[in-house]
């Protein structure tokens, strides 16, 4: 006969070490975790505030919202923030595009070469933006080793050469940066497409271009919103390569920032209110393009 | 409804022989199943078939029309994938008219077709969901109904129930062997699991290594495989290597068995018997045996409760032997108890050894 007087359900109790043992390692993940929350505070909250409100006043002190005004109605700030717009645009579906198109024919290779390229192909987002307007200066620029050599095979006179220092150019430069960043993030959608779904639209009568459009790029494309979003608002912010090429030649919205922080048209206040808007624009459209995104991959999911 | 013809079928991918001369007619309306390990030739024979693969050499032909060099989308072969392959973006309704929307077809058509499809699947009403929305079972429905609604002259299935879980593998094998019954529709059936390859084939095909092995009835398969590697692989075998005697007696271990005569096996050679678990009985006692079998004393090393069976497996001459008998049965023979297996030699079956 089995005892059953004496068992009872005894509940689990932690002892006294126990309890000591689990907060104590609570407290030291968070504080491995305090000085990620000090520098965060200290170089991203602290200075976003501080420049919040400092756009409020003027240069004696005075409150106003002046500065808002003038990014709304000063034809300068205008043209800056239309610029940035179509800038960050261009740049964004060349190198979206650009991006994805190198990523198909990326994941076609066998993957060890597959590998090898792509991290090869990585290797410009690690440069400095002033070298790789440095290089493209030298390849390109007036009188750059590829217009030279152009203009004497064809017998050109000096006045022919690719301006590298108006929009197509710069658009181009950034290509660099955001053609490799894009194929990154492609190669891993396109690894994630199966292949029987091809098989299966054609299966049920869909000629190549078909597959393509009813297919291949819905199941793609909340992928590429996504490696879109990343594209914009790098490009919304785009700075270093472009003042090293056109200095302040051009008007975007980066470089006005930088020109009242600065340069002779110092007023922090008036940069500050630029910044504000530089970036409620792009959550704005990041807003928009992660909403996009999720509502396709919500069905693909 | 439709007949295929496959001619001499090879395919070689670089350096490996995936399919080698592989001929085989399905009938109208008949249910075919190719069976074999993973890498047997199964799945390409089958793709191609549907048109994915181009064969080396051989012909498919569909209703006496050579498919060759007809593109995957104009051979009008319905295909149900192991993966499923549902179109995620798109809703199951959507999913189902592809085949129709491609073509153009009326939105009325469509919805109708739509609406038939479903009833057949009996998934009545999941019109607006989204494939991600749905369990593994229901979503090889909806690509069953997908591949049916273009009236497709024969339907291809690679693998449908791999992916699902057993309750819902042998409740689908029933509703595939329904609508396929329902509509007549010639289908050829590829899968590696041979319980599977029973229960719904009209005839199985059985290959290995890129060659056929057997093709027959299940029943034939079952019971009179023709190789050993039929024997082996499907169901649970015994399969005693010894001499067939020219006098048509079977010899194994220096026992001698009274067996049926075969009629490919003549003269001395090397032959296995074959004897299925469940046609094998035991005994305690030798004097409870009928005169008229034969008999091979054994020791219980393990017994194994399988439900309805007990299965025991019996050590004798050095070798492994596997008895299936009822489970209230098997329970009188505990291990380490000393048995005799016998047999009638009508449950025997005599199997060509391969050179």
């Amino acid at each position: 006969m089995p005892d059953t007087t004496v068992t009872a359900v005894r509940k689990p109790v932690a002892r006294w070490w126990e309890v000591r043992q689990l907060t104590a390692l609570l407290r030291a993940e968070v504080l491995l975790l305090l000085p990620f929350v000090v520098f965060l505070g200290l170089f991203e909250v602290y200075p976003l505030v501080n420049m919040g409100i400092r756009s409020l006043f003027d240069q004696d002190g005075a409150f106003t919202i002046q500065n808002y005004v003038n990014v709304f109605t000063k034809p300068q700030f205008r043209t800056a923030i239309r610029n940035s717009l179509l800038f960050a645009s261009a740049a964004s579906l060349v190198g979206g595009i650009g991006g994805t198109f190198v990523a198909a024919l990326a994941v076609r290779l066998p993957p060890r070469w597959r590998n090898f390229l792509l991290s090869l192909y990585a290797l410009p987002m690690t440069l400095s933006g002033l070298v790789v307007a440095f290089a493209f200066i030298v390849l390109l620029g007036r009188n750059g080793v590829l217009n030279l050599i152009v203009r004497r095979i064809f017998a050109l006179p000096p006045t022919v050469y690719f301006n590298l220092y108006d929009w197509p150019g710069i658009v181009m430069v950034y290509a660099f940066f955001q053609i490799p960043l894009m194929t990154l993030s492609m190669a891993a959608v396109f690894e994630n497409l199966d292949p029987s779904l091809i098989e299966a639209a054609r299966n049920l009568g869909a000629r190549p271009w078909q597959v393509w459009r009813y297919v291949v790029i819905p199941v793609l494309l909340p992928g590429f919103l996504a490696g879109m979003s990343i594209q914009f608002a790098g490009m919304m912010g785009a700075f270093g390569t472009v003042l090293a090429l056109v200095g302040m030649a051009k008007n975007l919205l980066s470089l006005q920032i930088y020109s009242h922080a600065s340069e002779s048209t110092y007023n922090l206040p008036q940069a500050g209110a630029l910044s504000i808007v530089l970036i409620a624009i792009t959550a704005t459209a990041l807003a928009l393009l992660s909403w996009g995104a999720r509502r396709l991959a919500r069905r693909a999911a | 409804m439709a007949r295929v013809e496959v001619e001499g079928l090879t395919k070689r991918f670089g350096r490996v022989v995936a399919v080698q001369d592989f001929s085989l007619k399905v009938e109208e309306g008949e249910l075919v199943s190719l069976l074999g390990p993973s890498g047997c030739g199964k799945t390409t024979v089958l793709r191609c078939i549907a048109g994915f693969e181009r064969p080396d050499a051989g012909r498919i032909i569909v209703d006496g029309q050579v498919l060759n060099d007809v593109p995957p989308e104009r051979r009008n072969i319905g295909m149900v994938f192991q993966t499923y392959a549902l179109f995620p973006h798109m809703t199951v309704a959507e999913n189902i008219a592809f085949s129709l929307m491609i073509r153009g077809r009326p939105r009325e058509e469509r919805e109708r077709v739509v609406k038939e499809m479903l009833e057949l699947v009996h998934l009545e009403g999941m019109e607006d969901r989204y494939p991600h929305q749905l369990s593994g079972g229901q979503r090889q429905r909806v690509a069953l109904a997908r591949a049916l609604a273009m009236r497709p002259k024969v339907l291809l299935l690679d693998e449908p129930l791999s992916a699902l879980d057993a309750k819902i593998r042998e409740e689908l094998r029933g509703e595939i062997r329904r609508i396929q019954k329902t509509l007549g529709i010639t289908t050829l059936y590829v899968t590696h699991d041979q319980e599977e390859a029973l229960a719904l084939s009209d005839r199985v095909v059985v290959m290995n290594m890129g060659i056929i092995e057997q093709v027959g009835t299940p029943a034939e398969i079952y019971n009179a495989p023709r190789t050993s590697f039929v024997a082996r692989f499907v169901g649970t075998m015994n399969l005693l290597q010894g001499r067939f005697e020219s006098d048509g007696h079977f010899v194994w271990k220096g026992t001698m068995f009274r067996i049926r005569p075969h009629p490919e096996i003549r003269g001395s050679r090397e032959v296995y018997l074959a004897l299925r678990p469940e046609r094998l009985k035991v005994a305690s006692l030798p004097e409870q045996i009928p005169p008229d079998h034969n008999r091979i004393p054994g020791r219980v090393e393990w017994v194994t409760f399988l439900g309805p069976i007990g299965r025991l497996t019996v050590r004798s001459n050095e070798e492994l032997l596997q008895v299936d008998l009822p489970s209230d049965e098997a329970v009188r023979f505990p291990i380490g108890s000393l048995i005799w297996i016998h047999f009638h030699p009508e449950s025997a079956h005599l199997v060509p050894k391969e050179p």
